[in-house]
């Protein structure tokens, strides 16, 4: 492990053989998925086992929407706290804000991507964007498209207004490809706008807690608004979607720092003191969490659900879907209350694992959330199955792979937070 | 008396209340400099306009990836 040391640029420079060895591991998943892409393409939704619910019990949605949701939800919950820490100007959290910042836009650009992806022809795109203006009166899913443009625009503003102002305020010293960031978001930047940028990133932010909280939880409602959906319908949709959004958002930058820490030994940008707000912060959200699941579940599992509703409850809590249910609830329940009972001071390695655990606990119910209902049906006689497809299985996982390897390449060009000039002193 | 479009509402007050937020507070917010403001506003604007063609040529590279003969 590096010896304990002060954030400098240097991880910009120099490729180790540690991280070739990583990208190369990354750029084989990418590949392998994008075979699967074009073959899905070539071959259509035929190549998945997603069907019409009733007589071809099926599911119409599967992994691509339910791996959405936990992309979608994280681009929440980083936003929010990249909005938070710049609109409250926590300096000591700057580092924090840049990699939620980052987080925030590849896990809005993998939601839309898989949102594309489970189209099935997805060149459709071109008629989603061509009938956007009569479909946005009407239709949630124009809405979440809208949404998710305006979190990609707004993530990319912040990255482009706060990497601005860092570089005015850094040395010039930088190597080339960074230099060539700095040029595209330094055009007509003097030292006499410090002070406005700094206003102007702190109003950004707040404009990010806003989206995030407002149109944050439109993937969320837009199921909770179809009416004909038993499991679907019901008004705090949006606020369970949220909650799983704050929780994983946390987890994913918790994760994210730990890893950074571990791996450049960063005391000052990433101090124990940060580490165990991370901490905390998850631990908070990972209670919310699990209140909002509970309240969510008890209504389809009491004697007195609509029959439709109680079908899916039972098979969740104590039917075929209950082992995936309980994982679920396991991996974040553990971590959760072991972070609480130790104040947080877990170090970095047993934090890393715990945020590790949330993520893929929620994944595991972003996918049921989707699921379940789909698999019950209107229609008593009938009930669905859904097996994934290695295709399936391919192109989700691949989703995540890529977005992990958009992450590491980002942090090789742009730098996570700032080292000041160097002083002209009086020596 | 008809209420308008769900959607209507729904764009105007909830999916670009933080755009309203951001841009309002960039302009009057202190300190007042119009011109650094304007260049957040510019490259924000430049930022949109490229999410959305990216998306459009996203589109059409899967039509031609459709359309391949192999």
């Amino acid at each position: 492990m590096a010896a304990r040391t002060d954030y400098s640029l240097d991880h910009l420079r120099g490729i180790s053989k540690r991280y070739l060895v990583v990208v190369a591991a990354l750029v084989v998943g990418a590949l392998l998925t994008l075979e699967a892409i074009i073959h899905q393409v070539q071959q259509g939704l035929a190549t998945t086992d997603l069907a019409q619910q009733g007589t071809q019990a099926g599911a119409t949605w599967g992994l691509y929407i339910g791996t959405f949701e936990w992309f979608a939800g994280m681009a929440v919950g980083t936003l929010a706290i990249t909005g938070y820490i710049r609109f409250n100007e926590l300096d000591a959290y700057e580092m924090v804000a840049r990699i939620a910042n980052i987080w925030a836009f590849i896990c809005g650009i993998s939601a839309a991507w898989l949102i594309v992806i489970d189209l099935g022809t997805p060149h459709r795109v071109l008629i989603v964007l061509s009938r956007w203006h009569e479909t946005v009166m009407h239709s949630p899913l124009a809405w979440d498209v809208t949404f998710v443009t305006t979190l990609l625009v707004f993530t990319v503003t912040m990255v482009v207004l706060s990497l601005r102002l860092d570089f005015l305020q850094m040395d010039d010293d930088l190597p080339v490809h960074t230099y060539a960031v700095k040029r595209v978001v330094s055009l007509g930047a003097t030292d006499a706008e410090i002070p406005k940028l700094e206003s102007m990133r702190k109003w950004l932010g707040l404009g990010l807690i806003v989206l995030a909280f407002t149109a944050g939880m439109i993937p969320g409602l837009l199921m909770g608004v179809v009416g004909g959906q038993p499991g679907y319908f019901g008004s705090e949709r949006g606020m369970v979607f949220l909650a799983g959004g704050l929780v994983t958002g946390a987890a994913l930058v918790t994760l994210t720092a730990g890893l950074l820490r571990l791996r450049y030994s960063w005391r000052d940008k990433l101090s124990n003191s940060v580490m165990r707000g991370l901490g905390q912060a998850l631990t908070l959200f990972g209670f919310v969490w699990l209140v909002v699941l509970f309240n969510d579940v008890v209504t389809v599992v009491t004697d007195m659900a609509p029959f439709f509703e109680q079908r899916i409850g039972d098979a969740m809590i104590a039917g075929e879907l209950a082992p995936f249910f309980w994982l679920s609830v396991l991996l974040v329940a553990a971590p959760t209350i072991v972070l609480a009972a130790a104040k947080y001071r877990l170090g970095v390695r047993l934090q890393s694992l715990a945020a590790a655990s949330v993520l893929l606990g929620v994944w595991v119910k972003s996918n049921l959330t989707v699921v379940e209902p789909l698999l019950f049906p209107n229609l008593p006689g009938f009930t669905g199955s859904y097996s994934p497809t290695l295709v399936e299985w391919v192109i989700t996982l691949g989703a995540i792979v890529i977005a992990a390897l958009l992450f590491v390449l980002a942090i090789k060009i742009v730098p996570l937070a700032r080292v000041y000039k160097t002083e002209v002193s009086a020596e | 008396m008809s209420l308008p479009p769900i959607g209507m509402v729904v764009l105007l007050v909830i999916l670009l209340m933080p755009v309203y937020v951001t841009l309002a507070a960039w302009l009057f917010a202190e300190p007042r400099d119009f011109r650094t403001a304007g260049i957040g506003i510019v490259y924000m604007a430049a930022i949109a306009v490229a999410m959305i063609a990216s998306t459009a040529a996203l589109g059409v590279g899967f039509w031609l990836i459709g359309s391949l003969p192999f």
